[in-house]
């Protein structure tokens, strides 16, 4: 008996990473939103400057650019506290990681700001503090269910302690691995809403300016941009990233 | 050839090996044999650093171990664990071009060499070759797991209860299928087991620990007719005579002679099932045939004193 691994052609195609960044694109096209959201805010002018696309790029580069910061500090953290004989330290890791997600992301920014003052500095303190949770936890677990026999497989055959970990553990700790920064990096589109309180704009704008202008309509307009690119990231990340698992399962 | 010299493991006031100088002849299997907790594991896993002795040395070839890097020294040696720890990321060819990878041999020869283990553990490369070792059975994957031990082509071979994880029919195929493998290569094989039957089977040579020391070291023969004291005799049992003969077929102990009117029984038989035959018949002789030739005679006094023919 033997087990084969899934062909390409009997995967489910991969209709969400069509789907969403799609709809994305066409509320971005000039007019299209506000004609949608119009009729259920009647009266409201829905005006933008700068225009919807450009909130939404910055949106995505404050997101990337907090994701790429997680990636670097996160996963040699994992590495790190991981190494044997450093389970003290893991335990520390993973309570102060911790923490970052239970300190309320809005005390996190307004504890920021009187440090780093308004912008995009402190928005992305607290998007990478809150991010890193996911990444380090699950990289942490990722590499901690590596079968300790495949170590001492790899250690017998003379394997160093690099090459046993770029061979072995994290091509193995990978899709645990990734499924956490799938999830840092779409929590982050929400939480990056917060910055434009902050004045790091993004699609938190819209949404701002609609709760001081009493403006549902521009409320809408933030959060349904917000949640498709939330969307459409984690669409898109799942797709790259179901190539990434080595092990047919 | 391999030298245990007063080598020693502490684990602060208790020992887990003690003293033990033993040497393992060149191109030949040494089975190290004994109960759990007497040290066998910890002794194999010294000699390739996997565990670094508190005293003593281990030569190698008449050079101590410690002159090596540990990576460099266990690159040259080859290591087969129980759980057979096959990387379940890579493909079986991948798997067993660990060694050479590390090595940095060309990818020409390293292709080649895995097709050429495959083919001697018996493994159809074409058909093996880009498996995971997800699709294999656990025979098969020990199979790989041998393979991937001798792809460096090591003098050295290291074996940890390379056959326990395996049900009995796979275990009796792969002990086979090793021995002959062994009788081509003649590496220098050290092989764990707590199974006395695959100690007798498998090994050229026995060591039985006791409690972090050697309580005798030999031929097979040797323990069971000559056993150093009541431990060895109590450990390989009174019946060790009989599973010696379990491990070894009828055709090995026939003689010329006259089989008429004997009782007729199957070369390829095992020597014991052959002597329960015996028993069975009330007979001391049995006519002995294979594809249907008579080969000879096979008589209870050659299974007896089998000793001087092995």
């Amino acid at each position: 008996m033997t087990l084969r691994p899934l062909s390409r052609s009997t995967r489910r195609l991969p209709w969400d990473a069509i789907v969403w960044p799609t709809l994305l694109l066409l509320c971005l096209l000039p007019g299209v939103l506000p004609r949608l959201v119009g009729p259920l805010a009647p009266g409201q002018p829905l005006v933008f400057d700068p225009p919807l696309w450009q909130l939404t790029l910055t949106h995505l580069a404050l997101v990337l650019l907090a994701t790429a910061v997680v990636l670097l500090l996160g996963i040699p953290l994992a590495v790190v506290v991981t190494r044997p004989g450093r389970e003290a330290l893991q335990h520390l890791t993973e309570t102060l990681v911790g923490l970052g997600q239970t300190v309320p992301t809005f005390a996190i920014l307004a504890l920021a700001v009187p440090a780093l003052g308004f912008g995009w500095t402190p928005t992305l303190l607290g998007l990478i503090l809150y991010g890193l949770v996911p990444v380090v936890s699950n990289g942490v677990a990722g590499l901690l269910a590596v079968d300790r026999n495949l170590l001492d497989a790899a250690r017998g055959m003379g394997m160093s302690n690099g090459q046993r970990l770029w061979r072995v553990e994290l091509p193995l700790a990978l899709p645990v691995l990734l499924a956490g920064i799938r999830t840092s990096t779409v929590y982050n589109v929400g939480t990056a809403t917060v910055g434009a309180a902050l004045g790091a704009g993004g699609l938190g704008s819209p949404i701002i300016n609609g709760l001081s202008q009493q403006n549902t309509g521009l409320i809408l307009i933030g959060a349904v941009l917000a949640a498709l690119l939330a969307l459409s990231l984690d669409a898109l990340l799942g797709l790259v990233f179901r190539y990434g698992d080595p092990v047919p399962r | 050839m391999i030298e245990l010299q007063h080598l020693e493991k502490r684990y602060g006031d208790a020992f887990a090996v003690r003293d033990l100088n033993l040497v393992f002849p060149a191109g030949e299997l040494t089975a190290l044999l004994g109960p759990s907790g007497c040290g066998k594991t910890t002794t194999l896993r010294m000699i390739n650093r996997l565990i670094e002795p508190t005293g003593g040395r281990v030569l190698l070839g008449g050079r101590d171990t410690r002159d090596f890097r540990p990576e460099e020294l266990r690159r040259g040696i080859g290591y087969v664990i129980q759980q057979i720890g096959l990387f379940p990321h890579l493909t079986v060819a991948q798997n067993v071009a660990t060694v050479p990878e590390l090595l940095g041999w060309d990818r020409r020869r390293t292709a080649r060499r895995v097709d050429e283990l495959l083919e001697l553990v018996g493994l159809d490369p074409a058909l093996y070759r880009t498996k995971k070792p997800a699709e294999l059975s656990g025979g098969q994957a020990q199979r790989v797991g041998v393979a991937r031990a001798l792809a460096a082509d090591p003098p050295v071979l290291l074996m940890d209860e390379p056959f326990g994880a395996l049900d009995p029919l796979a275990r009796d195929h792969l002990q086979e299928a090793f021995r002959e493998i062994q009788r081509r290569l003649n590496k220098t094989v050290v092989l764990v087991t707590h199974d006395i039957d695959e100690a007798l089977r498998l090994g050229d040579r026995i060591a039985l620990m006791q409690a972090g020391s050697l309580a005798q070291f030999g031929s097979p023969d040797d323990l069971i007719h000559r056993p150093a004291g009541p431990f060895v005799r109590q450990f390989l049992g009174e019946d060790a005579a009989l599973r010696q003969l379990a491990g070894r077929i009828a055709a090995e102990f026939v003689r010329p002679g006259d089989p008429s009117g004997l009782p007729v029984i199957e070369g390829t038989l095992d020597a014991r099932s052959a002597l329960g035959v015996m028993l069975r018949e009330g007979t001391d002789a049995l006519a002995v045939k294979r594809d249907g030739l008579l080969l000879g005679v096979l008589r209870w006094e050659d299974l007896h004193t089998q000793e001087a023919r092995a």
